[in-house]
């Protein structure tokens, strides 16, 4: 009798220890913090001048510096999910660079050179950045800030692919022997939304509309 | 590329949950096999 108190008491206690964790987990009350910290990170990149130009560090459209793995470049804008929803996209895309916020897939390229910039993000967890991709349409807006200009991409197409599909990340997706002449932008996150791991990814495809110079690129605001 | 596969964006602590849940089931049948016993004392 005394055995099966302890069992239950012990056990119950510990369960509901572990679903508060995981409710932890899933409401992420640190993820503002963390993606304040990037974007003050950002801002202060942008603010420097690199060694690439004398003013402003911008020689040109086309990134000449690689960010480092874990570290913000670009901010994200998606407008149909709300004028405040912005994020940073730090260099990498694995699940501690994710935990901050989008991240860019290496190996794909950078806004202003053709071929696919590859951004993932979780649906859950890290301030919820893809939670709503799948609500994107043909022809939404996605809005990639650089230090030197801001990429304005047209969604064109939504697909849902197995997570060993990486076709969709060459240059010319599901074409990997084509040289790009498109510029491209490529949305990852898993679906269907779940407290679990789903071999299914939803992946959001966008084309190049504009180029235009961030107005405030020599002051590096944001 | 990440092991030939798209960038893992699901959450992983469900594991956690999972876990928690079979914790209080147990938890439930220790409380009930104790009720039990005492009902047939």
């Amino acid at each position: 009798m005394r055995a099966l108190r302890i069992l239950a008491w012990v056990s119950g206690l510990a369960g509901c220890a572990l679903l508060l964790y995981t409710g932890f987990l899933v409401w992420d009350p640190f993820a503002a913090q963390r993606q304040h910290a990037l974007i003050g990170d950002l801002s202060h990149q942008w603010a420097q001048p690199s060694q690439v130009s004398q003013a402003s560090g911008c020689s040109g459209s086309v990134p000449q510096v690689r960010p480092a793995p874990g570290k913000p470049f670009a901010l994200i804008r998606i407008p149909r999910f709300g004028p405040g929803w912005k994020f940073t996209i730090t260099e990498g895309a694995t699940l501690a660079q994710l935990s901050g916020g989008p991240g860019h897939v290496t190996g794909t390229q950078f806004p202003g050179q053709p071929g696919n910039f590859a951004v993932a993000a979780h649906d859950i967890t890290a301030g919820n950045p893809f939670l709503h991709l799948g609500d994107l349409r043909k022809g939404n807006i996605i809005t990639v800030a650089t230090k030197c200009d801001v990429y304005r991409y047209a969604v064109q197409s939504k697909q849902v692919v197995r997570y060993t599909d990486i076709a969709v990340l060459d240059p010319v997706p599901g074409q990997p022997a084509k040289r790009p002449r498109k510029q491209l932008i490529t949305l990852i996150t898993c679906t269907p939304v779940t407290l679990a791991f789903t071999p299914y990814r939803i992946i959001v495809t966008g084309h190049l509309v504009s180029v235009t110079p961030r107005v405030s690129a020599a002051r590096g605001g944001l | 590329m990440y092991g030939g596969q798209l960038p893992t964006t699901g959450f992983s602590g469900v594991i956690y949950a999972v876990i928690g849940l079979c914790l209080i089931v147990v938890a439930a049948v220790a409380a009930g096999a104790r009720w039990l016993l005492g009902l047939f004392r």
